[in-house]
């Protein structure tokens, strides 16, 4: 049986899992997912508030649908300076764009 | 229910004429869209001068609003029109202002000059946003907004391989840190069952205070790596330097003063009464954070790595306010004369920066030496600029690092105080090995071609303005305490 505390571990599986691809992956593509995955857990614990907890809580699926929006966004930005980057320097490997000393 | 929809849309329509400032913010952006693509070539320099005017015209409507309506909760509660978001949209539409005066000289010719105008009005009309926003939906909006104006801005000049890197890390920076700040906000919707402020405030005081801590822990790293708070500053060097410069400078004032000044809204009305001890756990980072980037300024030799860093010392002294906002009534005032002192002086040492990279080719501190002989000038803007960020009186940055430690010392922090007085006087070495070789060494310096033999007009109106203003405001400060004050008042 579900229930909200089965949901809120998934959710928080899912951000751990998001901030290991942030923190561990080199590639930039994977990078960006981990963010999907962290903002993913975001919105899973917000519809699991809302169905468990705050069933009358409107302003949850108004939240969800903002990360939503903000993800998509966020992406298309994200992978446009990924190309830019692959354009001067043929890497999506972070690791690899030492231009600047960090 | 029709007919309660129906109220609801007619309050908000009366509620409109608060929202202003916004407003123009607004058109500044869509109209500077159209210009960018409408306008030919050579007149891209007019949707500047639209985006540049409908800046200081949100400033001149905030502070209309001011005078003339007050202080209200608007649009069902999801929106604060009050002292403080008010005195803040008007310091971010001035400084707006100056900030494309600054990139005129930079993106004229380019064949993207007036997009950059439009990127960056929506950049600005995000941060007035967040500086209104009272619901954590609202925030997001506004920090994500934020958030990708600027490293679009980044990384503006595609052909430019440091801008286009600096862009990148700054993104995953960013939107790391903003994703840990949406998961922060959904705990915080399930412990108190809304997204605005205040219901959040009422259900966070009967959560548990683990879930209370660790919940808040995650927002404050979305809107910490806003404010380039330790020890969430990493990508602050990095992308100041590889930016243009005056993107730099508008990073290092718009963005921040925003990101601040939600912290100052989000964490008493979403911690009521010192909840989870956060004043404590604010002061700390606020220490932290002026230590690392004083003692981190020291060592850099190129002039913009120096004011990243010093940019990062002068977040925690603007923290410091907002540590002590639940311990003092003067701790708001502060913030917001802080705000003002540090944005003058930043920007003003920034447009040197600036004319000195346009015409000796490098920012590196020794492009600075004997800068006093040839550009006398832009040495005493210079040096105005970055004695009033170190605190010497009677510039404006004094009288702000006054109100701060007293703020400080009112809330019971007086250990904070004496941190900050500590770090005030380390910072005034790195700070001086720029002013000293280019006030004393002999005129020349590095002999390289020079780019452009005249600032233009509009930088120097830019730097004449924020010099004027880093004085003017330091020697005649108590009409700017006095409009603090009342922000306060307003509340």
């Amino acid at each position: 049986m579900i229930s909200l505390p089965v949901v809120l571990v998934v959710a928080g599986l899912m951000f751990a899992i998001g901030l290991y691809g942030v923190l561990g992956q080199t590639n930039a593509i994977m990078v960006i997912m981990g963010v999907e995955l962290m903002l993913g857990a975001a919105m899973l614990n917000v519809v699991g508030f809302v169905a468990y907890a705050h069933p009358d809580a409107a302003s949850g699926a108004f939240l969800v649908l903002i990360t939503m929006t903000l993800m998509a966004v966020e992406a298309a930005v994200g992978f446009a300076l990924v190309v830019a980057a692959f354009r001067h320097s043929r890497t999506a490997e972070i690791d690899d764009l030492t231009e600047l000393e960090g | 229910m029709l007919a309660e929809t129906k109220a609801m849309e007619e309050r908000m329509l009366a509620e409109l004429p608060w929202l202003a400032p916004i407003g123009a913010l607004v058109l500044a952006a869509v109209i500077g869209v159209v210009l960018a693509l409408a306008l030919p070539r050579g007149r891209q320099g007019l949707a500047g001068a639209w985006v540049a005017g409908s800046h200081l015209a949100a400033a001149a409507l905030a502070a209309a609003v001011w005078l003339d309506r007050g202080l209200m909760r608007v649009m069902e509660g999801t929106v604060v029109v009050d002292g403080l978001a008010l005195a803040t949209t008007g310091l971010l539409g001035v400084a707006g202002a100056v900030c494309v005066a600054m990139a005129r000289p930079v993106v004229a010719g380019t064949d993207r000059e007036g997009e950059f105008y439009a990127v960056l009005a929506a950049t600005t009309l995000a941060a007035a946003v967040l500086a209104h926003a009272a619901d954590v939906a609202l925030i997001a909006i506004a920090l994500g907004l934020l958030s990708l104006g600027s490293f679009i801005l980044t990384g503006y000049l595609r052909g430019a391989r440091r801008a286009n890197e600096a862009s990148l890390k700054y993104y995953i920076y960013g939107t790391v840190a903003g994703a840990t700040m949406v998961y922060g906000f959904s705990w915080w919707f399930g412990l108190a069952g809304g997204t605005g402020l205040r219901t959040i405030g009422e259900g966070l005081a009967q959560a548990p205070t683990g879930a209370v801590v660790a919940s808040t822990a995650l927002v404050v790293v979305g809107l910490g790596y806003k404010a380039a708070l330790v020890p969430f500053h990493f990508w602050t060097p990095d992308v100041y330097d590889g930016a243009p410069v005056p993107v730099a400078a508008y990073l290092s004032v718009l963005p921040k003063i925003a990101g601040l000044v939600a912290l100052a809204r989000v964490l008493p009305a979403a911690l009521p009464g010192d909840l989870a001890g956060w004043t404590t756990a604010m002061a700390v980072v606020a220490a932290i954070t002026m230590t690392v980037g004083t003692l981190a300024a020291i060592g850099q030799t190129s002039v913009v790595r120096l004011l990243a860093y010093s940019s990062i010392a002068q977040s925690g002294f603007l923290l410091m306010g907002v540590a002590a906002l639940e311990g003092s009534d003067r701790a708001l005032p502060a913030l917001l004369f802080y705000a003002v002192a540090y944005a003058a002086a930043n920007l003003a040492a920034f447009a040197v920066v600036l004319a000195v990279q346009r015409e000796r080719g490098s920012v590196d501190v020794s492009a600075f030496a004997g800068l006093g002989r040839s550009h006398p000038w832009w040495t005493a803007a210079l040096v105005l600029s970055l004695l009033s960020l170190f605190g010497l009186p009677p510039l404006a940055g004094f009288v702000a690092k006054l109100e701060v430690f007293s703020a400080a010392i009112d809330a019971g922090q007086a250990w904070l105080a004496v941190v900050g007085i500590a770090m005030t006087v380390v910072s005034l070495y790195p700070y001086l090995r720029v002013i000293a070789p280019a006030v004393l060494a002999p005129a020349g310096g590095p002999a390289q071609a020079p780019r452009t033999p005249r600032p233009g007009l509009a930088l120097a109106a830019a730097l004449g303005v924020t010099a004027v203003a880093t004085v003017v405001v330091g020697v005649g400060a108590e009409p700017f305490l006095s409009l603090a004050d009342e922000a306060r008042a307003m509340r």
